[in-house]
């Protein structure tokens, strides 16, 4: 054991050196760009990070997988544009951790879903999706009735502004009550969250039910959240297409 | 580091190194006096080594 | 397992065992609930079952004394088997997530079974679970044969064996439990995460530590794919799974990457597990059976080395093919893909190096199955690198992307590639550990090759034919300028390529299934003769 570097003769480590060069020139000189790309990518000046409730959603879409069949990235392509909305910016997912872009589409796009369908098609949508699209094939998710746990959101937003994602100290102490105030439009909590998060933010019962916190409320949020953050695509497909 | 150098060292010092580090492989790999060490390296895994030449 | 360790190695055997069930103690009560208790409950579970197996052994009489001038095959013999148990599992949520896209009605409603959390399931179980422990059990073996030495130590193998598949299931019973960070083919949590590093250090230590007492000058090729097999998934699997904990007793944590620097960091990752997991060391897998099962050296050893450097080199590159059209920048986007496109020289040659060494040995290929898999499997490598290459050229990109030809072209690469090289080095492996000629069965060898080939060729096709279907369905416009058909035809188109693809995996699955009751009826029936072999010395200069 102690002859052990001794042992370790120079072809094996200069074996080991060698692969060490090789691979990570690639990755050096792909990634390492993208470390200063702030300078290059204009992150919105409007866009705003996710409300307590709808990073709660967030959370839940990631648990169930729903990246997996929905990308959340509009390609710059006409029949992409035509189809979902004006294309991705890098910019709108400055504040994704992760992002959820996506590598395939079983079911269509998701990034500019926010407001095309009603809260009431979405709740229906997500028991049973088959009552509202009789030809999907997306499973149903009734289990998300369920109330929603709230106890990490103060936590959760604290991390996300250690990682650079501007939620300030008044946003991470109101995390819970703001969770609960965005789908009680009539409490008074609910005005509190427009003025953090903005006017455009939606208050609203979102599973129609106001009395209990459900994943619903997360999840229908979430949904109607996606593409809303900023109007900064819109901006820019219309000046690429005057 | 701004981006622009990063950028333009990706595309000057990386090309450099990638055309570098293949001839270094390729004179490495198939200079004429490792030959005999090389076929003697493929047939060291099996078992009639010796016998098939 | 207890019975081949000598009585020193047996204590600290014994005492990693203490610590594994300690560690597993802390977590399950720091975290008191949550997927993190069960987890740590897990871990002390393991621990203890090891505490029982070791501690019972403690004072059985010592391993002969020779052993040290035999091959430690005992850990292969575990891995072998975990990658059996892992091919049903993975294979099985494989065959079921495809038929839940036929029959969506059929999803249980119960969390744990849907779509998205059991896909997860699939991938993990295959990649990780069925090809992670064919790696490390086939590694440990022609590092041996090749360095014709004994194993550095005989407690670290089963750490790493262990401790892997430790990994695997926090993985797998996370995801159950929706436990995900979601990244692709990152998915397990951040506890997992470092305890993989910790495996993996292992791992490398012990390979370079055998490496170090090598009989033989040269360090073989196959090892050299194997190495870089163990340093380069280290390098990705630290920088992609960088992660910030909400707390430290939950299992909740964020990456610190954001956007589209995530999405570089998620590809150069995804792509290079690709190429370092699924590629790089089942070459060195490749390398080493192929020549040994049909008794000819490699046709080019020199190419050989040669093709080692042009993947190790181009593959770290071609990850952000997978973000062409997006909000990537451009220049990174060309050098995804004119990498990717280059990546074909290398990758064609390590395929044509391994037709061109069953030149002369066309018999042997069509009469041993085992040889026919391994055949099989570099006809589609050479195949799937060829496809691979395609796809990531942009316009191509435009109409695969986001479709199932994707899928197609990743199960040609796994069902093709990855499974048929494996099961060539089962049927070499099993048998020559059980102290056999042959398999049990041979002709359910055969059966298992003509399933396994059916049932890889209809799912390609089926998927080939979903995948360019839905391209063009998306694209297609009316001559007023609107889109022709709306997402939901699309999704109606694919129904009966989804039913075929179900049918095609449950043939791979059936073939499966035939090797794992060859296999264990195999080792079940000498167990006495299934001892270590002794070391081959260096034949004479």
């Amino acid at each position: 054991m102690l002859r052990l570097h001794y042992n370790l003769e120079k072809l094996s480590m200069g074996l080991v050196g060698a692969i060490i060069v090789a691979a990570s020139i690639g990755g050096l000189v792909e990634i390492a760009p993208l470390f200063t790309i702030d300078e290059t990518v204009a992150v919105p000046d409007d866009l705003r990070p996710h409300t307590p409730l709808e990073l709660a959603g967030r959370e839940i879409y990631i648990r169930e997988g729903c990246y997996a069949c929905h990308s959340q990235m509009v390609r710059s392509l006409a029949d992409e544009i035509d189809r979902y909305g004006p294309y991705s910016l890098a910019g709108e997912s400055a504040y994704d951790h992760p992002m959820l872009w996506g590598s395939k589409r079983t079911g269509p796009d998701l990034a500019r879903l926010g407001g095309k369908y009603s809260d009431l098609w979405h709740v229906e949508h997500l028991v049973d999706p088959r009552s509202v699209v009789p030809a999907s094939i997306m499973p149903a998710y009734p289990w998300l009735a369920r109330p929603l746990d709230t106890g990490l959101l103060h936590d959760k937003l604290a991390t996300l502004a250690r990682l650079g994602v501007p939620y300030d100290e008044a946003m991470i102490a109101a995390a819970k009550t703001d969770a609960l105030a965005q789908s009680r439009p009539d409490s008074d909590g609910a005005e509190a969250v427009t003025v953090r998060y903005g006017g455009k933010v939606a208050v609203r019962a979102f599973d129609g039910d106001p009395e209990t916190l459900t994943e619903m409320d997360a999840v229908v949020a979430y949904l109607q959240s996606l593409g809303t953050l900023t109007e900064a695509p819109y901006r820019v497909l219309a000046e690429d297409r005057p | 580091m701004t981006h622009d150098l990063l950028v333009y060292l990706s595309k000057t010092v990386g090309l450099v190194w990638l055309m570098g580090f293949f001839v270094i492989v390729v004179i490495r790999t198939y200079s004429p006096s490792r030959r005999r060490a090389y076929e003697a390296a493929a047939r060291s895994i099996l078992p009639d080594a010796e016998e098939t030449r | 397992m207890a019975g081949t360790l000598s009585i020193p190695e047996r204590q600290i055997a014994l005492l990693l065992s203490g610590l594994l069930a300690l560690l597993g103690l802390v977590m399950a009560a720091a975290a008191r609930h949550g997927v993190m208790v069960v987890h740590g409950a897990m871990a002390l579970g393991l621990g203890v079952v090891l505490i029982f197996i070791v501690g019972g052994a403690l004072y059985d009489p010592a391993p002969p004394t020779d052993r040290m001038r035999r091959y430690y095959d005992a850990p292969t013999r575990f891995g072998i088997v975990m990658t059996l148990v892992w091919a049903l599992i993975g294979m099985s949520a494989g065959v079921w997530v495809a038929a839940l896209l036929y029959w969506p009605e059929a999803t249980p409603l119960w969390p744990a079974t849907s779509f998205g959390r059991l896909r997860p399931v699939h991938t993990t179980g295959i990649i990780f679970g069925f090809g992670g422990n064919a790696l490390i059990a086939t590694s440990f073996h022609v590092l041996q044969r090749t360095a014709r030495a004994r194993l550095a130590d005989s407690v670290s193998p089963w750490v790493v064996l262990l401790g892997y598949n430790l990994f695997c299931a926090w993985a797998v019973t996370g995801y159950l439990m929706g436990s995900t960070q979601s990244k692709e083919y990152a998915e397990a949590e951040w506890y997992a995460d470092l305890w993989l590093v910790v495996i993996w250090v292992t791992y490398f230590i012990l390979y370079l530590r055998t490496l170090a007492r090598r009989a033989e000058p040269h360090i073989y090729v196959a090892n050299w794919y194997y190495l870089a097999f163990i340093l380069v998934v280290a390098m990705l699997h630290i920088v992609n799974n960088l992660a910030l904990p909400v707390r430290l007793t939950t299992a909740e944590s964020f990456p610190i990457w954001a956007g589209v620097q995530d999405a570089m960091v998620q590809w150069w990752y995804g792509h290079n597990a690709v190429a370092f997991f699924l590629t790089s060391g089942f070459l060195g897998m490749l390398y080493y059976f192929l020549p040994v099962r049909s008794g000819r050296p490699i046709w080019s050893y020199r190419l050989s080395i040669l093709s080692f450097w042009g993947i190790t080199f181009f593959y770290i590159w071609v990850g952000s093919h997978h973000l062409h059209y997006t909000a990537l920048p451009y220049w990174a986007q060309t050098l995804g893909m004119t990498f990717s496109v280059m990546l074909l020289v290398p990758s064609w040659a390590s395929a044509g190096n391994a037709i061109a060494t069953l030149n002369g040995a066309w018999h042997k290929v069509r009469d041993d199955a085992t040889l026919r898999f391994m055949f099989v499997a570099a006809v589609f490598y050479g195949l799937s690198t060829f496809e691979g290459s395609f796809l990531a050229i942009r316009p191509v990109n435009s109409l695969s992307h986001y479709t199932d030809w994707t899928v197609g072209h990743v199960h040609s690469g796994t069902l093709g590639w990855v499974a048929m090289i494996i099961f060539g080095a089962l049927y070499t492996l099993v048998p020559q550990l059980s102290g056999r000629e042959t398999m049990a069965s041979p002709r359910a060898v055969e059966w298992h090759f003509w399933l396994a080939v059916a049932g890889t060729l209809v799912y390609v096709v089926s998927m080939w034919n979903a995948g360019i279907t839905q391209g063009l369905m998306w694209r297609t416009y009316q001559e007023s300028g609107a889109l022709s058909y709306s997402f939901l035809e699309s999704v109606r188109a694919m129904a009966p390529y989804y039913l075929l693809r179900t049918i095609g995996g449950a043939l791979f699955l059936t073939g499966m299934v035939i090797c794992v009751w060859n296999c264990r009826a195999t080792m079940r029936v000498a167990p006495g003769a299934a001892t270590d072999h002794p070391l081959v010395a260096q034949p004479a200069e």
